[in-house]
């Protein structure tokens, strides 16, 4: 009834919303870049004049003692011996009287041009900004001009720079209007229409005890009141014929009967149902959620080299390795602290279980931004990861809680897009606010973060357990159970774990440090960083359409490890700076499309019967692959120490492939095993 | 129905967003344009200190010491001169005494501890150091070039308004835009609300089509109230004793 209205309003509102943020952060970029390039030439011709001063000294001198311009040697090499090692020098030229050059030097000196003499001081040319300082006697007409010509390309690569910046920011600014439209709306239309709805039907089949929730003072809480008001107008009625009818009983026993036959009629149509329970929709938790991993991916992108510079500014003798330790650390705390986070979600309930994950990784995020040693970083790493893993089930659990009967799944993928835009726009926007603000203050931010995460639960989240959620198995049970599942533990050692390794030792650590190598800024770090997330989350969609209308889905698995092992390779073939944000870019897109199917794979592997469900197994899915993501950085550290960049990338890389091939073999013997056993396909 | 509306929420929170995501920009951008002009700077004063630490370094290879290298303190004046931005140049030796000084009161006296820092190679905040190094690359002593950072501050005031205007009137156009846009986009589920809302009232008229079976529901469950009710009056005004009707 409501949904096709409620469909349209989202969809204008999305596009109103996206539209003009995006004009106005374009509108006041473009303005915000005008006036820099504006203020920038002034800093620029400054330098280009203290340079000039410095070279034209000895040339003054020169002059000064009568020796002709012509006559001087050695102009050309003084001027290769002045630019060497001085970055952002286009030419340095001597010109004569007449504006002739004589002498020219530097990397862009052919695209000089000469200048009048009577021309202006400063020009801006194509190639660079040029200052002309006379040479000679002040009182005399000048001898010779010194033309210094400052590059724009690094006015121009901090202006594209900063062009990208504004992109990160828009595409952050859209999804966030997004997110926080869908919370708004839920709270404000959805969920109140969608009461409404039921309330109204359960008031026309003759539930007179319901109510609902008619606190909100705009359209939803009048709704509310009017449903309200007819509950009661109805169940007064209701009453008043219970009274009409002991008025009848009294008139003897005919009437009596009478009077009960017409309230059986009635009886028959009334029903006294449960109240209308006030429930939240998933949106509650999909927010906090988005927050929550949008506040710990911040850091993504410069925790390997904020780990490196911790551990080396402490002496230590491998920084690599420690830095390793740290990323690690996170992976095993999470992995470790979920089997407890289940159980406390499913005892004390989603609110308890988010508040205490918020509040450890809030500790953990202060203690991240003033840890001074490479210790002190790891220990908050390891809070971080205990509050992701209790925030993370805690809004799991409460989206299961709410969701309608029979959209388990929809609300689930609810989760999984709320972790993967996340990902992204913590990602992406973490090493913008890093590069101007500082990797420490960085970490600040997530903690104020994970304050308004924690507010939002305490206004979303129920108190208490719902009974809906059923207590999680014990590790060994699960292990037992899976260990039951050939195929499920062929999927999960030749393609889960491997691909974790990928992404954790590959995305999350060699990347990070070979782009800053790379000289790179550390908004460009993470703007490649965040590929993965963004290659992925359409290739998530995509995967799961296909393997829902093909029998192609085996194939995509291991066809994704294949793939990332050929995007290790590509360093051999193309500049590292090409490389690796296409290998990056792959290993999502791959990741992406497998992600679907191996879900499908752990379904189809279940063996109800014996104990080893789906749930079982996707939980043991989750672990080994936390497992793969700890190996990963580990593996990557080792490799890089001993091997260097190029090696470290390419064995990650035959991981992935060989693992991939032999899963594809396996598959191929379990299709040609399964009709000869006469087991269906 | 009157009075608040959820639009006006909505409303808010674009109006927030879109104020939130200029400011955002603004801040990033300004930081970003700050580093540049500091980055900008250093690259002068480099320029500026190297050339003067070049001037004693030439001095001493002539096989002068440091303290008696012929005009020293006009390469230290020199060097204040090239840079408006520049409020003091001296030279220290290597035990941090003051050599030659822009300030001209403070040469024989020794460095005060922060610039002893920063002659040791410590960042200190407007100071630049450069050591002067004689033939045999031994430090003989330093060269401190202190800074302001004015000319940052009058570019970053000059780009901030540079952004604030355009700034203001994007949101004075977009902010009233989008709040009525949101209204508009807010009036059929507004209409929805209300056709919802008038049939729980039951005040009479046709219900709208997307209402129609919840109105013919609740109106056969008013129906059914009103016969019963009818027949418990009915029986209700019988006399006592006589057969009742249902």
């Amino acid at each position: 009834m409501t949904a096709p209205v409620i469909r349209r309003l989202v969809a204008t509102l999305v596009a109103v919303s996206v539209a003009m943020l995006l004009a106005c952060v374009a509108l006041v970029s473009a303005a915000a870049l005008s006036a820099f390039e504006r203020e920038v030439r002034p800093a620029l011709e400054q330098e280009a004049a203290a340079l000039g001063g410095v070279v034209a000294a000895p040339i003054e001198t020169a002059i000064s003692l009568g020796v002709p311009l012509d006559a001087l040697p050695g102009v050309a090499a003084y001027f290769e011996t002045v630019l060497a090692g001085r970055q952002g020098v286009a030419w340095l030229v001597l010109a004569g009287a007449d504006g002739t050059p004589m002498v020219r030097a530097g990397p862009r000196a052919e695209a000089f041009e000469p200048a009048p003499p009577e021309g202006a001081a400063a020009r801006r040319l194509d190639a660079a900004y040029d200052t002309r300082l006379r040479l000679g006697p002040v009182a005399e007409a000048p001898r010779a001009f010194l033309h210094v010509g400052m590059s724009r390309a690094p006015l121009e690569a901090a202006i594209a720079d900063t062009r990208w910046d504004v992109l990160i920011v828009m595409l952050v600014g859209a999804i966030l209007a997004i997110e926080l439209l869908r919370y708004v709306l839920e709270r404000a239309v959805t969920g109140p229409l969608a009461a409404a709805d039921r309330l109204a039907a359960r008031l026309a089949a003759g539930d007179l005890a319901v109510t609902a929730d008619d606190a909100a003072p705009d359209e939803a809480g009048r709704l509310a009141r009017l449903a309200n008001a007819l509950a009661r107008r109805l169940a007064d009625r209701r009453a008043r014929l219970e009274w009409l009818a002991q008025e009848v009983a009294s008139g003897g026993a005919a009437a009596a009967r009478g009077a009960a036959a017409v309230l059986a009629r009635v009886a028959a149509r009334f029903g006294m149902g449960a109240a209308e329970p006030a429930m939240p929709g998933a949106a509650t938790a999909r927010l906090p959620l988005f927050l929550f991993v949008a506040a710990e991916q911040l850091s993504t992108s410069f925790i390997p080299l904020l780990g490196r510079d911790l551990a080396r500014a402490g002496g230590a003798a491998d920084p690599g390795m420690l830095a390793a330790v740290a990323i690690a650390a996170f992976v095993t705390a999470v992995a470790l602290a979920t089997p407890p986070g289940g159980r406390m979600a499913a005892r004390r309930g989603p609110r308890a279980t988010i508040l205490a994950g918020g509040v450890i990784a809030a500790l953990g995020f202060l203690g991240a931004a003033l840890a001074t040693t490479i210790w002190g970083f790891i220990l908050a790493r390891i809070l971080c990861g205990v509050g992701y893993a209790l925030v993370s089930i805690a809004c799991q659990a409460q989206m299961v809680a709410v969701a309608p009967r029979g959209r388990l799944a929809g609300t689930l993928g609810g989760f999984t897009g709320a972790v993967m835009t996340g990902a992204v726009c913590g990602t992406a926007i973490g090493a913008v606010l890093a590069d101007r603000i500082g990797q420490g203050p960085t970490f600040l931010v997530s903690a104020a973060m994970v304050g308004l995460v924690l507010l939002l639960a305490l206004r979303g989240f129920p108190r208490g357990a719902p009974a809906t959620l059923a207590m999680p198995l014990g590790l060994a049970q699960e292990a037992r159970l899976a260990l039951r599942a050939p195929a499920f533990l062929a999927l999960l050692l030749l393609a889960a774990v491997p691909a974790k390794l990928v992404l954790t030792g590959f995305v999350f650590y060699l990347a990070p440090i070979a782009l800053n190598d790379l000289g790179l800024s550390q908004s460009a770090v993470g703007r490649y960083v965040m590929l993965y997330g963004f290659c992925m989350l359409p290739a998530i969609a995509l995967g799961g359409w296909i393997a829902d209308r093909t029998r192609l889905g085996p194939a995509l698995i291991w066809g994704a490890a294949v793939a990332n092992g050929i995007a290790l390779a590509l360093p051999f073939a193309a500049p590292l700076e090409l490389a690796l944000p296409v290998a990056i870019a792959i290993t999502g897109l791959a990741q992406g499309l497998a992600a679907a199917p191996m879900l499908a794979a752990v379904a189809a592997a279940a063996r109800p019967e014996e104990g080893a469900t789906a749930p079982v197994l996707l939980a043991f899915l989750r672990l080994g692959e936390r497992f793969g993501s700890m190996l990963g950085p580990f593996a990557a550290a080792a490799l890089l120490a001993g091997a260097g960049m190029g090696q470290a990338l390419a064995a990650i890389g035959v991981v992935s492939a060989a693992t991939g091939v032999v899963y594809a073999l396996a598959m191929l013997l379990r299709r040609a095993v399964r009709p000869a056993i006469g087991v269906p396909a | 129905m009157r009075g608040s509306s959820f639009a006006s929420r909505v409303a808010l929170l674009l109006a927030l967003l879109l104020v939130l995501a200029c400011a955002l920009v603004a801040v990033l951008n300004y930081l970003k344009f700050e580093r540049l002009l500091v980055a900008q700077q250093a690259r002068v004063l480099g320029i500026i200190a190297a050339d003067a630490a070049e001037g004693f370094e030439r001095g001493i290879n002539l096989g002068v010491r440091l303290p008696g290298v012929p005009g020293g303190q006009a390469l230290v004046e020199r060097a204040l001169a090239s840079d408006p931005d520049l409020h003091r140049a001296l030279v220290a030796d290597a035990r941090g005494r003051i050599l030659f000084d822009t300030e001209r009161g403070r040469i024989g006296e020794d460095l005060p501890p922060a610039l002893a820092a920063a002659a040791g190679g410590a960042a200190t905040a407007g100071w630049r150091a450069a050591p002067i190094v004689n033939g045999f690359g031994q430090t003989e002593g330093t060269l401190l070039l202190g800074h302001a950072r004015d000319s940052i501050r009058a570019r970053l005031d000059a780009i901030a308004l540079g952004m604030l205007r355009p700034t203001l009137l994007v949101l004075g156009v977009a902010v009233p835009l989008v709040v009525l846009l949101t209204f508009l986009a807010a009036r059929p589920v507004r209409r929805h609300f209300d056709a919802f809302g008038q049939v729980l009232a039951r005040g009479g008229g046709g219900a709208p089509p997307a209402f129609a079976a919840l109105d013919a529901s609740l109106a056969e469950t008013e129906a059914l109230l009103d016969g019963a009710e009818r027949d418990l009056e009915a029986l209700v005004a019988l006399p006592p004793g006589q057969e009742t009707p249902a």
